[in-house]
């Protein structure tokens, strides 16, 4: 009986051991042990976009001027449209994480749909960093008596993609 | 016989009719709610937030003229059930014109900000009243835009030059 106890006690004793050493914290002398795991995780980037458009006044003159023709006999005129410094500019800085494009578009209120819209440099790149200048001039006749607004420009700013092939 | 033939024609005039009729009505000029007001509104965006301060400098801007610095993503979510949408958009402290910012799907005004001054970042914004039925779930991907209508900080008068960005736009129940 006593041999039988004995034996039980073994068996018992290797299997508390045995439980004790597969832990994977072990206690040695009062310090805690145990793996460090870790995971590397990236949160991707998407298109961030920062992009400073800076404009003029867009304020243009239509000056139409007369003169005496002698020989005709009759008054002719010339117009020509001008504007200040700076004031037909459309300045654009790409700070995105992307290459961005500027593409600008004038669109006549009714009744000026004679004036014509050029824009320089129009639906150019700008790659992260770099900057530019779209610039407009104005042709075509303006109404006699107007004063005031005459239409909108509207600036298109694109992701740039590449076209294929 | 005659009773025949009057009910007939009267039957074509009325088809006649109803046809000319809805005719009409789709050729009737649509009303045009994409337009921002020429002068800005007094009230700023209630959901526009404080964006992280810049070195104080500002964007060389033309005598006259206006300058954004536009802070953004393309991406954006519409919830139906909440009837709003989460956005990131931001104008830059060193901005100067004041802003405020439309989301245009298919030629439909779905949201209209009040004034957002510089500085600011809008992360979500109620949709138009009604747009939240216009709308159906999925991927709008083309013809979705962003209008920026800049306004003079001092005179409150809407800039002659706007901004215009390609979007796309998923919208969830």
């Amino acid at each position: 009986m006593k041999k039988l106890f004995s034996l039980a006690l073994v068996v018992a004793l290797v299997i508390a051991m045995a439980i004790t050493a597969s832990a994977a914290v072990t206690t040695n002398g009062g310090t805690a042990q145990g793996d460090v795991n870790a995971e590397y995780v990236i949160n991707e980037l998407g298109d961030t976009y920062a992009v400073e458009v800076a404009f003029g006044s867009m304020e243009f003159t239509y000056t139409v001027t007369e003169a005496w023709d002698d020989v005709n006999h009759e008054v002719t005129s010339t117009a020509a449209w001008t504007y200040t410094a700076e004031s037909n500019e459309i300045d654009v800085a790409n700070d995105s994480n992307v290459t961005i494009t500027a593409t600008a578009a004038f669109a006549a209120d009714t009744g000026y749909e004679a004036v014509e819209a050029t824009f320089a440099n129009n639906g150019a790149q700008f790659a992260t960093a770099a900057s530019g200048t779209i610039t407009l001039t104005l042709d075509g006749e303006l109404p006699a008596s107007t004063d005031g607004k005459i239409g909108t420009i509207t600036v298109t700013i694109a992701k740039y993609v590449p076209a294929e092939g | 016989m005659k009773s025949r033939i009057l009910r007939s024609t009267l039957l074509v005039l009325i088809i006649l009719a109803l046809v000319l009729t809805s005719f009409v009505s789709c050729r009737k000029k649509k009303v045009d709610d994409t337009l921002p007001p020429d002068y800005a509104p007094p009230q700023t965006e209630g959901n526009a937030e404080d964006m992280e301060e810049g070195d104080g400098s500002k964007i060389d801007t033309p005598e006259g003229g206006g300058s954004v610095g536009l802070v953004y993503e393309d991406k954006l979510t519409i919830d139906l059930s909440d009837k709003s949408v989460s956005l990131n958009f931001g104008i830059s402290k060193r901005s100067v014109s004041n802003v405020i910012l439309q989301l245009i799907v298919q030629d439909t005004v779905i949201v209209q900000t009040d004034l957002i001054t510089p500085g600011q970042r809008v992360r979500t914004a109620a949709l138009k009243e009604g747009a939240e039925a216009k709308l159906q779930p999925g991927v709008y991907s083309s013809n979705a835009k962003f209008i920026v209508n800049c306004y003079d900080p001092e005179t409150n008068e809407k800039s002659a030059v706007r901004q215009e960005i390609p979007v796309t736009v998923t919208v969830q129940n």
